[in-house]
């Protein structure tokens, strides 16, 4: 009778890790597709978007990076950081004193509160816990303070962890992962159309990126925005050119993605913040 | 050089079926608010799944615009498309909620 229940049990773990596979098999695959699609581009080099694969506009994108148009931000985000809030305290006291050590821990998996925290949504919980009010997400002051955090974390590696035994971080996990593969608006497309299986092709007179290493180099700034944005702010951006209404930056839909593109690129280098066209 | 391929068959099928001329109502001004309301529980529904398009507030925006206007046939057809929309973002929303899976890289 044990034999029987133990061939049960065993025939539908087999079945059920034939209808979805772990994060790492997910990752596994995500960065073999890629790296097999472009195989003439090393994976660490991924970090560098749709430079990675188009030769002209990198060379473009290099003369950029020499005066980069994100440094005043970066100046302005220290600024932010360093002032203390009007009840003494600042960011260094929910943060700690080193700054470097910041961006790698974002997004997280948070245990008491049962939700993706990601750094833009930790900087404000720090401000509201200190009685300051909550910036808004998708550009201005909170972009110029992760832009800063994000400076100092160069050179860090991209290592997000979904902690065993907590069933709702795989959720989250999974929930991000299927946001990624569904289609959705009246263009009918999902993030993986255009940044999976289309990655590399032209639309219009651009290329689109591959999404292996799209949010390591987050805040950028977009010449097309002239200013710098957040990581949501060009999720909403993509949303609407097929047609579907963004939802809220910071919303939980948009941080679980951010929590399954994140662990995607664990293991690549952390280079924001970033210049894109 | 690779050259992308959009929209897709499905997208175009999508497209035609939505120029299909909608379901005989009235062109006056109740049949145009009942076709407006209708339009905007079908938005509504599609947001409540997070799968609203940009294009459907815009049209019962246009139909609302239209029935002040006293334009009772525009507004018919603005807000009939609009249902079009809220209720297929509705079907899209149930079709992906397992058709996701065959994209993911094996």
């Amino acid at each position: 009778m044990k034999k029987i229940t133990t061939l049960v049990v065993a025939a539908v773990l087999a079945s059920a890790g034939a209808v979805s596979a772990g994060p790492e098999e997910d990752r596994n695959a995500f960065s073999k597709y890629f790296t097999q699609r472009f195989s003439d581009v090393p994976l660490a080099d991924f970090i560098n978007g749709i430079y990675a694969i188009d030769a002209a506009s990198r060379e473009q994108w290099e003369e950029i990076e020499e005066f980069p148009p994100y440094e005043l931000d970066v100046d302005a985000g220290e600024e932010l950081y360093t002032q203390a809030f009007a009840n003494g305290n600042s960011y260094a006291t929910c943060f700690g004193d080193d700054v470097s050590a910041i961006r790698a821990q974002y997004p997280q998996w948070d245990e008491e509160q049962k939700q993706v925290i990601t750094l833009e949504l930790a900087v404000n919980q720090c401000r509201e816990a200190n009685a300051e009010k909550a910036l808004k997400y998708k550009k201005g002051a909170i972009a110029q303070l992760t832009a800063y955090i994000s400076m100092h974390a160069r050179g860090g590696t991209i290592a997000v962890s979904i902690p065993e035994g907590q069933p709702e971080a795989l959720a989250a996990y999974e929930n991000g992962k299927e946001f990624f593969y569904s289609k959705r608006g009246q263009l009918n497309f999902s993030c993986a159309d255009c940044h999976v299986s289309s990655a590399g092709n032209y639309v219009r007179a651009d290329r689109l990126s591959p999404s292996l290493g799209h949010t390591s180099h987050f805040p950028v700034y977009r010449s097309k925005w002239g200013e710098l944005g957040t990581l949501h702010r060009r999720f909403g951006g993509c949303n609407k050119n097929i047609r579907a209404k963004p939802l809220s930056a910071q919303g939980e839909e948009y941080r679980n993605l951010e929590f399954f593109l994140a662990y995607m690129n664990n293991g690549l280098e952390l280079n924001g913040p970033g210049a894109r066209k | 050089m690779i050259r992308l391929t959009f929209p897709s068959p499905a997208s175009l099928c999508m497209v035609a079926i939505m120029t299909i001329p909608a379901l005989s109502i009235a062109a006056d001004k109740d049949g145009a608010a009942t076709a407006c309301e209708v339009a905007e529980n079908a938005r509504k529904a599609a947001a409540a799944v997070k799968m609203e398009w940009t294009t459907t507030g815009k049209l019962i925006k246009a139909g609302n615009k239209a029935i002040e206007k006293g334009d009772f046939a525009s507004a018919l057809e603005f807000c009939q498309k609009a249902k079009f929309q809220g209720d297929t973002a509705v079907d899209q929303a149930s079709r992906e909620a397992a058709a996701w899976r065959a994209r993911v890289p094996k």
